[in-house]
């Protein structure tokens, strides 16, 4: 038997949807595989579930918006404010501009996220400042997006590469008492993502350490052939 | 012209001796080029070869100056191994008027070989002339072979830098796009760094590069993942699907050059290469080489293939609040797994507390109804398999449903059909 947290990947792993309910529209409860079990909900009108050719389950999130909440209460271990951590999904946007991925914090207030302009960015949070990391694209591809902080250092990884072109000295982000958003930023209606989020084993994910290039290649190595990139 | 200056009286005892040590005595018919290492009389086409004998300017700015012959061109063209220089180190060129003798020294018998020792490799010197360069070298010692023998399978390494010994593009090798054989002239990818005068090289083969060549071409499909060289299929017949496999694909030129990576898959239609692991960034459209390679990737596929079906014991959960009757709510639901897995077991919390100020569990007045779907059809209907009706308050109060393997959808339902809305705890194991 091969247990899910002796997978030596999945240490420290906070946050894990599997996206595998395939039904369910808004208000409809996701699961969580990390020992954590946050509660997650699906928000938005047009919500949708598909399946890629492999059988891996996606959701496909609209300029609606459509998200994943997950509630502030059920987020406190996700503030990150001077530990390591790292964030990885498989996504894509059909639209430009600023799209956000993964979100909580508030620009120039507190907190972090993740976004696409279509640049990969992440920006952590203080009150009157921001700091910036960027690296790759985000297009209408799903893409393995990866990111990892150590201390002050953010990179960026597309598809299990390192392509950080634009690195900030990040300081540990201000507290934040938010909602966890998938597809969406922290006012629920701002940066609609509208793309899809793949699922299964290639589910979005949190982890309270930080991921090294080795361990973001793995990962996309593993799990390549669902996508079929 | 050829010309009898020797003055000499045939009876004198040095005529004998001076015709034993000189083949040739002339004067040039027309100006050489400007980097000093051809000179031109248009007699010589008259007589055999003298390459590679070695030729001695008598008059002008190189006079005394010995250069051994590589080539003898029509027109009476010889190009020599390096070039003829003045008194102040320069490049000179040799004009027309200029007195010479082609010393008797030097060769053998039979033709002499493509000097100067065309070969896998050989040594040049950047012309002292050369204005500094990326992708363009005149090397002059190298000049006077045919254009293009070198394009593409030789490669120029900078093995010293002249003026900034050590550094760029000291010890870097880049792959030779053209050769000019009447200037010596190389154009190579892009150095990092300028090539510049005086700087030496090596010309290598790629059969002694220590690596071996099986292939070469240009993508034109830019992907960090499944570069392609839609070429490949008209000019390579017999190459067939997954050819390469195991292979390593290499550019040779733009930011991924001298990358290598394993191929994992070849496709005919469209030439694509399918990466074991992705480039760094994009490759361009670019020149590559495929490499021969040990590396036993089928194997490691199959390694990989059979680590990755081995399922994993996987866990999630949460709390769920009851709607009420008519309303099945779902505890668990997989409604199209990606393929094969196994749930386990679904267990759910009976027993009565307070958490957050929710009230979890059944009471006396509450009546939980739980059912079990199965899909076992694809794109059929979830089957109910089981239904088991829950009473008041439960001891012992943790329930546990047991699961079968599934392929195309499984759900774990309760329904409250009577009594509050309350929470329940729930746990699902599966391998997936």
């Amino acid at each position: 038997m091969r247990g899910f947290d002796n997978h030596s990947i999945n240490s420290q792993l906070l946050y894990a949807l599997s996206l595998e309910e395939m039904t369910g529209a808004a208000g409809a409860q996701i699961y969580d595989r990390a020992k954590p079990h946050h509660t997650s909900f699906l928000r938005g009108a047009t919500i949708a579930w598909g399946a890629l050719a492999s059988g891996l389950p996606y959701l496909d999130l609209t300029a609606t918006p459509d998200f994943i909440d997950c509630p502030a209460a059920d987020t406190a271990d996700l503030d990150f404010m001077a530990g390591d951590f790292s964030i990885v999904l498989w996504a894509s946007t059909h639209l430009g501009g600023d799209r956000m991925l993964v979100c909580r914090g508030l620009l120039d207030t507190d907190g972090w996220y993740l976004y696409s302009t279509p640049a990969i960015s992440f920006r952590t949070n203080q009150l009157g400042a921001s700091q910036l990391t960027n690296g790759g694209t985000l297009l209408n591809t799903l893409t393995l997006v990866g990111v990892t902080r150590i201390l002050a250092s953010v990179r960026i990884f597309v598809n299990g590469n390192d392509e950080t072109f634009t690195t900030g000295t990040h300081i540990a982000p201000a507290t934040a008492d938010r909602e966890l958003h998938i597809g969406v930023a922290d006012d629920e209606g701002a940066n609609p993502l509208d793309g899809l989020i793949a699922g299964g084993p290639c589910g979005p994910r949190i982890w309270g350490r930080g991921l090294s290039p080795a361990e973001h290649l793995s990962i996309f190595n593993s799990e390549r052939h669902w996508i079929g990139v | 012209m050829r010309i009898p200056q020797s003055g000499l009286r045939i009876d004198s005892a040095a005529w004998p001796l001076l015709r034993s040590q000189v083949s040739y005595w002339g004067i040039t018919s027309g100006p050489g080029n400007a980097l000093g290492t051809t000179f031109v009389c248009a007699d010589l086409d008259n007589w055999p070869t003298y390459v590679p004998l070695s030729v001695k300017m008598l008059t002008g700015p190189s006079a005394g100056q010995v250069r051994a012959m590589q080539v003898h061109a029509a027109g009476g063209i010889i190009t020599v191994a390096n070039p003829f220089t003045n008194a102040a180190g320069a490049v000179q060129q040799l004009v027309a008027g200029t007195l010479f003798c082609i010393l008797s020294a030097g060769g053998g018998g039979g033709a002499g070989p493509l000097a100067p020792s065309i070969g896998l490799w050989m040594f040049g010197e950047v012309s002292p002339a050369a204005p500094g360069s990326v992708t363009i070298h005149p090397i002059p010692n190298l000049a006077g072979f045919p254009d293009d023998i070198f394009n593409n399978e030789f490669w120029m390494q900078v093995i010293h830098n002249f003026d900034a010994a050590g550094t760029a593009p000291e010890r870097e090798w880049r792959r030779i796009t053209d050769y000019v054989g009447a200037t010596g002239t190389f154009t190579t990818d892009a150095f990092s760094a300028n090539v510049e005068a005086n700087d030496l090289v090596a010309i290598v083969h790629e059969s002694i590069m220590g690596i071996e060549i099986i292939g070469f071409g240009t993508l034109d499909t830019d992907s960090t993942t499944v570069p392609a060289d839609s070429t490949r299929a008209a000019a390579y017949a017999w190459e067939n699907n997954d050819y390469f496999k195991g292979c390593i694909l290499m550019p040779t030129e733009g930011d991924c050059r001298f990358q290598p990576r394993p191929i994992a898959t070849f496709t005919v239609a469209g030439g694509i290469f399918g990466l074991d692991e992705p480039f760094s960034q994009l490759p361009g459209a670019v020149d590559y080489v495929i490499i021969r390679s040990d590396y036993p990737y089928q194997r490691l596929i199959d390694i990989f293939n059979i680590v990755n079906a081995i399922l994993m014991t996987t866990e999630t959960g949460g709390t769920i609040l009851t709607t009420g009757p008519g309303t099945e709510d779902n505890v668990y639901i997989n409604n199209a797994p990606a393929g094969v897995y196994e749930p386990l077991k679904v267990m759910i919390d009976f027993s009565v507390f307070v958490r957050d100020a929710l009230n979890h569990g059944s009471q006396a007045t509450e009546t939980i109804v739980i059912r079990v779907y199965y899909r076992i059809y694809p794109g059929g209907s979830l089957i109910k398999k089981d239904e088991v009706t829950f009473v008041g308050v439960l001891d012992p109060a943790l329930i546990n449903v047991e699961l079968e393997p599934c392929r195309y959808g499984i759900a774990v339902t309760m329904e409250r059909t009577g009594g509050n809305a309350r929470y329940y705890d729930f746990a699902v194991f599966y391998r997936g």
